[in-house]
């Protein structure tokens, strides 16, 4: 099949499993109601309520954490030259959860709330890693800098946990299953606002992606500037996974397993292909798992981990 | 290029913003209706002296102001156990229209009545819309609940019920007075009965609390709630207990002798039996009793400290003659 219309296939579905996702719930509402919000029709209040209120920000938001770890996802797996590095591989998500720590289970920072707590986390992980960045030539120095300050920030959170107590740890564990549902439509919007300023410098970086995977060496002697454009992906993942972590928790394994997916459906390296491509699956995984959740009411990292480990297993074994 | 940094404290700011939640002048409410003599974090407020128009003040985790309307809350969710128990004892129970983990509950009526509106984590906001809540009862772990932000978007009321914070037995159960206000009774003489009922004993029972975790067991601090229970029924913590009332982890080495020494062993958490208790703590030579809360320790237990009290006396003093409603014997 021509990518043009995979593209269109992708895009279909994706409609098509946003009108699911806002069709399904604990409430069972009518098709025609659910056509009426949507289009300023005929519906009940309560279930006009229910719909725009509940349903369809919650569909949105698994829209755009889709896009946005499908995408950082990407990034980090060619900047690392990785196909087992995620948008978390940097420690974004245990800056995170340092953040979240501090504030749930010792109190401070609470005029922050969980958002706030997190974006400073993950902000104060990635600024670390972008000083770094400008003194590290290799970048495998960077990857291992990043991974043992991760480990090293889960070692304190691990602290923190073992001496709070249980209602503290019960609502931190919480925090760490991820949730769509508490997004409020202005938190929706600044990360709305924040993925699309993650994906306008994303696209102005597709060209040194196609480079860098063809190696470091290669990319500096075609002109490109290595450091500028490490500093513009990290940038990038920091807004797009970091806005995803604040606001809906950490979500794992779609970042990791999109763009293999991707891959081995529009079956090219190019990242004009691939970076549109991933946002697309990111986005259907999502969805996805949103579906299932909602309707076993499990959390949602529980579902895209559980999609999504499959598919690494198959790369491993691939490999 | 480091000029894009600066979008880092503009997200930052942006995800740190909060929806507001709506607020209640207290401004009217010059009259003090009930100032709690065990509790610290709640108050109840009057229009004047002689008027029946109520406001509940609570102080955790931040100020908040509830007008009371007249006849109280009709429909009511309670994400918390013991907010049954204190409705319940309030002859309210009827009122409450959802709860978190129905299936732990066990008033009837509730049971009955009520709709599963989830958990932390996985709250069905549906569920909670089509309950029609006048007001949610709700509380926050080190500050706001996650849920409130949601909860204002929706136009729903709440207000935050913290008695888990009340360390003394009988300021939690001060909570009744709060929660009977809500629903438009007033419980100030109730409570006073209950509190001329809690007769703390004299003795020197020793007693294990909880059970170890991979090799650590953690012990309540002295002024925590099942502390002052025990104390005042005649019984010690017999193990090394830090101030204050957070649990902090003791040292197998140090456990063991410590619940080899005592009388009694409580709460040894998911078991049922002696046998379960005792795989808990594999080297340990505990040969008395061992006893365990049962579901309704966490609902009516909370509003009615003095027949828990009275319960843990029967437990000290080998009494089981008549049934016991909050604790189990394991066999």
């Amino acid at each position: 099949m021509k990518r043009g219309s995979l593209f269109i296939l992708l895009t279909i579905i994706t409609g098509i499993l946003i009108l699911i996702d806002i069709s399904v719930g604990s409430v069972s509402i009518p098709i025609a109601d659910v056509i009426g919000a949507l289009s300023g029709g005929e519906c009940s209040v309560h279930n006009r309520t229910i719909i725009l209120d509940l349903r369809l920000i919650k569909s949105i938001t698994a829209l755009l954490v889709g896009i946005a770890l499908g995408i950082s996802g990407l990034q980090m797996q060619t900047l690392f030259h990785n196909p087992l590095a995620g948008p978390y591989v940097l420690g974004l998500s245990s800056g995170a959860s340092l953040g979240v720590a501090l504030l749930l289970l010792t109190g401070m920072a609470g005029t922050f709330g969980i958002a706030g707590a997190a974006m400073i986390g993950a902000a104060a992980m990635m600024l670390l890693l972008l000083i770094a960045n400008e003194r590290i030539k290799d970048v495998m120095t960077l990857l291992v800098l990043g991974i043992m300050a991760s480990s090293g920030i889960s070692a304190i959170v691990q602290i923190l946990q073992y001496l709070s107590d249980e209602q503290a740890l019960k609502a931190y564990v919480i925090w760490t299953m991820g949730s769509l549902a508490e997004v409020t439509r202005p938190q929706l919007a600044t990360m709305t606002i924040a993925i699309v300023i993650g994906v306008i410098i994303t696209i102005f970086t597709l060209k040194s992606l196609n480079l860098i995977m063809m190696g470091e060496t290669y990319a500096r002697t075609a002109g490109l500037n290595l450091t500028r454009s490490r500093f513009m992906l990290l940038l990038s993942t920091t807004l797009l996974a970091g806005a995803v972590t604040a606001f809906c928790g950490p979500i794992g394994f779609v970042g990791l397993a999109v763009p293999h997916i991707a891959r081995g459906i529009f079956r090219t390296a190019d990242h004009r292909i691939l970076i549109p491509g991933s946002a697309l699956m990111g986005a259907i995984m999502m969805l996805c798992s949103d579906i299932v959740s909602r309707q076993f009411l499990v959390p949602i990292n529980a579902v895209t981990s559980l999609a999504g480990i499959p598919i690494v297993i198959y790369i491993v074994l691939r490999k | 290029m480091r000029k894009l940094l600066f979008i880092i404290p503009l997200l930052i700011t942006a995800c740190a913003h909060r929806t507001p939640t709506p607020t209640e002048t207290a401004q009217n409410y010059a009259a003090t209706f009930y100032a709690p003599t065990y509790s610290k974090n709640f108050k109840i407020k009057a229009l004047s002296d002689t008027s029946t128009q109520r406001l509940l003040e609570v102080y955790l985790p931040d100020t908040l102001r509830i007008t009371i309307p007249e006849g109280g809350y009709k429909s009511i969710i309670c994400l918390s156990s013991t907010y049954i128990g204190y409705l319940a004892e309030a002859n309210a129970a009827d009122r409450i229209s959802g709860v978190s983990r129905r299936d732990l509950v066990t008033n009837n009526i509730v049971k009955n009545n009520a709709v599963e509106v989830g958990y932390d984590g996985a709250f069905d906001y549906e569920a909670i819309l089509t309950a029609k809540p006048d007001i949610m009862l709700i509380y926050g772990i080190n500050g706001p609940n996650p849920i409130v932000d949601k909860l204002n978007e929706l136009g729903l009321k709440y207000v935050y019920i913290h008695d888990f914070e009340e360390q003394h037995p009988l300021g939690r159960a001060e909570w009744l007075v709060a929660l009977g206000t809500l629903v438009g009774k007033d419980m100030r003489d109730k409570f006073a009965k209950i509190a001329a009922s809690y007769r703390p004993a004299k003795g020197d029972t020793k007693v294990m609390l909880n059970a170890p975790y991979s090799g650590i067991w953690f012990i309540p601090g002295r002024d925590n709630y099942m502390s002052r229970l025990i104390a005042d029924a005649g019984g010690r913590v017999n193990a090394p207990q830090p101030v204050g009332n957070k649990s902090e982890p003791l040292d197998m080495e140090i456990a063991l002798p410590s619940l080899n020494g005592s009388d009694i062993w409580l709460n040894p958490g998911q078991v049922n039996s002696v046998a379960e208790a005792k795989r808990l703590a594999p080297h340990g030579k505990f040969a008395g009793e061992i006893w365990n809360q049962k579901p309704d320790f966490y609902e009516s237990g909370a509003a009615r400290p003095d027949l828990v009290l009275e319960e843990i006396k029967r437990i000290f003093s080998h009494d089981e003659s008549i049934p016991f409603t909050y604790f189990t014997r394991l066999e």
